[in-house]
């Protein structure tokens, strides 16, 4: 197993941020999902080694992250795109990677010179690696931190909201990208996104106010609302969760309106009525 | 504490060579370098001295030339470790192998660069100055001095120091416009203004000393360069020794600084070994200007 929590806490004041977390990832594509303050980008710095659990054990790439030693050896095999990214806004994005790269220990020049431009190639930014980060959109400066993060092809790849700010041809690179490195390399990505859990993820972990409200595949998260989901031509506004399709129709979860459909799921519907806010 | 041998020393090196070329390019660097070079260099350029209005002014203003580059070093510094959006950046380079304290060690030792840029610059006006035959110092007959290593060392130790200093306040304050002010200030008091502390013994722990200084009072004959305040002969005193100690003062008070900026950014760090090596240099460089020193403690040409 790559990664593993047990019983894992994390208090800032008063407010518990994580309550006994446990959980493993290993190979493939996790996805984090939940509100927002349900404690996913805390469960993430803590993976990230950023932040110490108060509470419970760590095991990173089967290492204790606790241990000086032990941590230094899963920085260097760990990939990390936090929620707020910063930049040196005086570097292009090549400098701003390879400085990155340099934080890595990737130190051969041209070993370097290659990793960075096979990293900003993936995101899409060949033709602006020499442009400066500040006259660079947000969604040119998101591919860029998700370009440090894919350094040294990391065997652990932790991305917190990794497609905010990125068009749809942006997104479907983005998959592309991670989908291959999941091929070998474990990913915990967390988003608000289910399209993008969806389209990438083994397997979902749904927080709820700092606990895991769910664990399994993308396909038992759409089972969970199945004969739950209906389409309707009038919306029943007595319902928690409904909204206007594309086709003119009413989308309902929870109780059937009058003269309602059974509709298939999806792992928004199945997100929606684990929450609760599709009932 | 992750600890230091863990780290890779080459990507170390890295991050030195990416702050060193970065400094390199750095416009308050180039202009202070620039100013400095226009100050010191065309008034020996014709190959006669400068005309001074005192004894042993040229001497003394030899050191003194030098405060915009110094200048110009602790603010490429200060706004090296205070780039825009370094705060940003913490959370993303937090999970790196490499951490604030290296990045800062890389800052800090880029400061061969600046140093480097002085050491240049000094050497160019050493060469004019011997093709023109020396500093003419003293009256009614001039002695001609030619400035020594320890002359050398001494400006290019306060560009370490300035340096040292523009990572460390930034360190410390966090305002790239303060910071600036700082350094403003801080040049004026003591070069521009260098007289303000020019007694014993606050003269000995600002930046500036003097290379030369009124000696005993002296008589014609005498092979050393004298003068003459009205009231008698004095001899003017050139004072190698003392420089190069407070040279050793400045470079101790630089390495205290390196390590209150280590400090700051990695506050599981504690770097016990620099703080006792640079406090042993400040104290020890200070101890021997008092030992060394052969001026009578006061300046009567200022």
């Amino acid at each position: 197993m790559t990664t593993r929590l047990t019983a894992v806490s994390k208090r800032f004041g008063r407010t518990t941020a994580l309550r006994g977390i446990t959980m493993e990832v290993d190979r493939g594509v996790t996805g984090l999902l939940g509100a927002n303050g349900a404690g996913k980008t805390t469960l993430l710095r803590i993976m990230a080694t950023v932040l110490s659990p108060d509470e419970g054990e760590l095991r990173l790439l089967g290492r204790n992250p606790r241990d000086a030693g032990d941590r230094l050896q899963i920085r260097r095999q760990l990939g990390y795109l936090p929620q707020q990214t910063g930049f040196y806004e005086g570097f292009t994005a090549y400098e701003f990677v390879d400085y990155v790269a340099i934080l890595q220990e990737i130190t051969g020049t041209r070993q370097r010179r290659s990793e960075v431009r096979r990293v900003l190639e993936a995101v899409g930014l060949t033709d602006q690696m020499h442009r400066h980060l500040r006259s660079m959109s947000g969604g040119q400066r998101q591919r860029v931190a998700l370009a440090q993060s894919l350094l040294g092809r990391p065997r652990l790849l932790l991305l917190d909201e990794p497609t905010v700010g990125l068009d749809p041809l942006e997104r479907i690179r983005f998959r592309q990208v991670v989908s291959e490195l999941a091929r070998e390399h474990t990913v915990v990505l967390s988003t608000h996104l289910t399209d993008d859990v969806a389209a990438l993820c083994d397997q979902v972990v749904v927080l709820g106010h700092g606990e895991i409200t769910f664990t399994g595949t993308v396909a038992d998260l759409v089972t969970t609302a199945a004969g739950h989901v209906w389409l309707a031509d009038m919306p029943d506004v007595a319902a928690a969760g409904w909204w206007r399709t594309g086709d003119g129709r009413y989308r309902h979860i929870g109780e059937p309106p009058r003269g309602a459909r059974l509709a298939p799921p999806t792992v928004e519907d199945g997100y929606m009525y684990l929450t609760g806010r599709g009932t | 504490m992750i600890p230091d041998r863990l780290a890779e020393p080459s990507a170390v090196g890295a991050l030195v060579r990416v702050e060193a070329r970065r400094l390199l390019r750095h416009p308050a660097l180039l202009i202070g370098a620039a100013a400095a070079a226009w100050l010191a260099l065309p008034r020996w350029i014709t190959g006669q001295p400068p005309e001074a209005q005192w004894d042993a002014q040229t001497y003394e203003q030899l050191t003194l030339l030098w405060s915009p580059l110094h200048l110009g070093a602790f603010v490429a510094a200060t706004l090296t470790a205070l780039r825009p959006g370094d705060g940003a950046t913490a959370e993303m380079f937090a999970a790196r192998p490499l951490g604030g304290r290296h990045r800062t060690l890389a800052q800090l030792v880029a400061g061969a660069i600046p140093m480097a840029l002085t050491a240049v610059v000094v050497s160019l006006t050493w060469l004019l100055i011997a093709d023109a035959g020396g500093i003419p110092t003293g009256f009614p007959v001039p002695v001609n001095l030619y400035p020594t290593v320890a002359d050398a060392a001494y400006v290019i130790g306060l560009t370490g120091a300035a340096h040292a200093a523009g990572i460390a306040l930034a360190h410390t304050t966090r305002s790239r416009l303060l910071n600036v002010v700082v350094g403003l200030i801080f040049t004026y008091i003591f070069f521009f203004m260098y007289w303000l502390t020019s007694f014993f013994p606050v003269s000995l722990l600002s930046p500036f000393v003097s290379p030369v200084s009124a000696g005993k009072t002296s008589y014609w004959g005498t092979p050393e360069p004298i003068s003459s305040n009205g009231d008698g002969w004095y001899a003017i005193v050139r004072d190698t020794d003392f420089v190069a100690c407070h040279t050793v003062y400045v470079a101790g008070v630089g390495v205290l600084l390196a390590a209150h900026a280590l400090r700051r950014s990695d506050p599981e760090y504690r770097p016990r070994r620099l703080v006792l090596i640079g406090g042993l240099m400040a104290v020890s460089g200070f101890l021997l200007q008092v030992l060394t020193y052969s001026g009578a403690w006061s300046w009567p040409w200022s």
